[in-house]
């Protein structure tokens, strides 16, 4: 036992998290049930304009540059969490040292700035 | 009621392990693969070890799992992924057997009784104590951000360089 109390509130959010779309699909499968069908009507739904292509292309690697930035700085997290939750506990000390951690990230993304990895290449088109 | 929880969360686990390796689509493959990483983290907190549920979560779920999807947003469409049976899978299902068989007899000749977990000290606020209150400590989680500085100056490095071609 012990820890599995703290995790009902987890388990009631993925309850309801995983309930909310099921619900959503349902009723939406209820009240648009066609009664003509027409082959417009089997459309994907793309916010009102004709669907072209597959949903699957190439993107950018831009994205992919993204992506790389993220988990690294998703791995800094994980340091500054057990920092955060002891903040009040520690002294100083502690906080000069994950600023000096943080700016040292810091120079990562002025180097991916000045890079321009934030930039698009071609305008921001991704498809080819 | 703990033996019902590991259950279920250990029934997911293993399910959505087979959807990774039997669906179709990559995508789904994918997804399922972020369900049992979830579910993983889930094994971890009630093991009492909520840092390393956090971590699992974070890293895996949000780093592994993002990096995939983009590798397949970044694949092109026409390089569907065909499940071909492999010529040969004698072998790899031998290998398997055996070492799944030798996993649970470790399993079942070990005494786990003796292990309690890790009830306090897997928990978020003793890591932070001893990453942060030690004075000793201060060079390492410093190399730390100098490490992942490397890795992201490396990546930003080889990514550009593709991208210019």
């Amino acid at each position: 036992m012990g820890l599995a109390e703290d995790f009902i509130p987890i388990v009631i959010f993925i309850i309801v998290g995983l309930m909310f779309p099921m619900v959503m699909v349902f009723v939406s499968s209820l009240i648009g049930r066609q009664k003509k069908p027409e082959p417009d009507k089997y459309l994907t739904y793309e916010c009102g304009v004709i669907p072209t292509g597959s949903a699957w292309m190439q993107h950018n690697v831009e994205y992919y540059m993204y992506a790389l930035l993220f988990v690294v700085f998703d791995v800094e997290t994980v340091f500054l969490y057990p920092w955060a939750v002891v903040f009040k506990k520690i002294g100083i000390f502690a906080t000069i040292d994950v600023i000096i951690f943080i700016c040292v990230l810091a120079f990562g993304l002025v180097y991916a700035w000045k890079k321009g990895v934030l930039e698009w290449m071609n305008g921001g088109a991704s498809w080819r | 009621m703990n033996i019902i929880v590991f259950s279920i969360i250990s029934a997911i686990t293993i399910l959505s392990a087979i959807g990774v390796i039997s669906s179709q689509r990559i995508m789904h493959s994918v997804l399922s693969l972020a369900v049992m990483l979830l579910s993983v983290a889930a094994v971890y907190a009630i093991l009492n070890a909520e840092f390393l549920a956090v971590i699992q979560v974070l890293v895996y779920t949000g780093g592994v799992i993002v990096l995939l999807l983009f590798a397949t947003m970044l694949t092109r469409s026409d390089l569907q992924l065909k499940r071909e049976q492999p010529s040969d899978i004698k072998p790899a299902v031998a290998a398997a057997s055996i070492f799944a068989i030798g996993l649970l007899f470790y399993i079942v000749g070990n005494n786990w009784k003796s292990l309690k977990g890790p009830a306090v000290v897997g928990s978020v606020k003793n890591i932070g104590m001893l990453i942060f209150n030690v004075k000793k400590d201060v060079i390492p989680f410093e190399i730390i951000s100098l490490v992942l500085l490397a890795a992201m100056v490396g990546a930003i490095f080889l990514g550009r360089k593709e991208a210019g071609q």
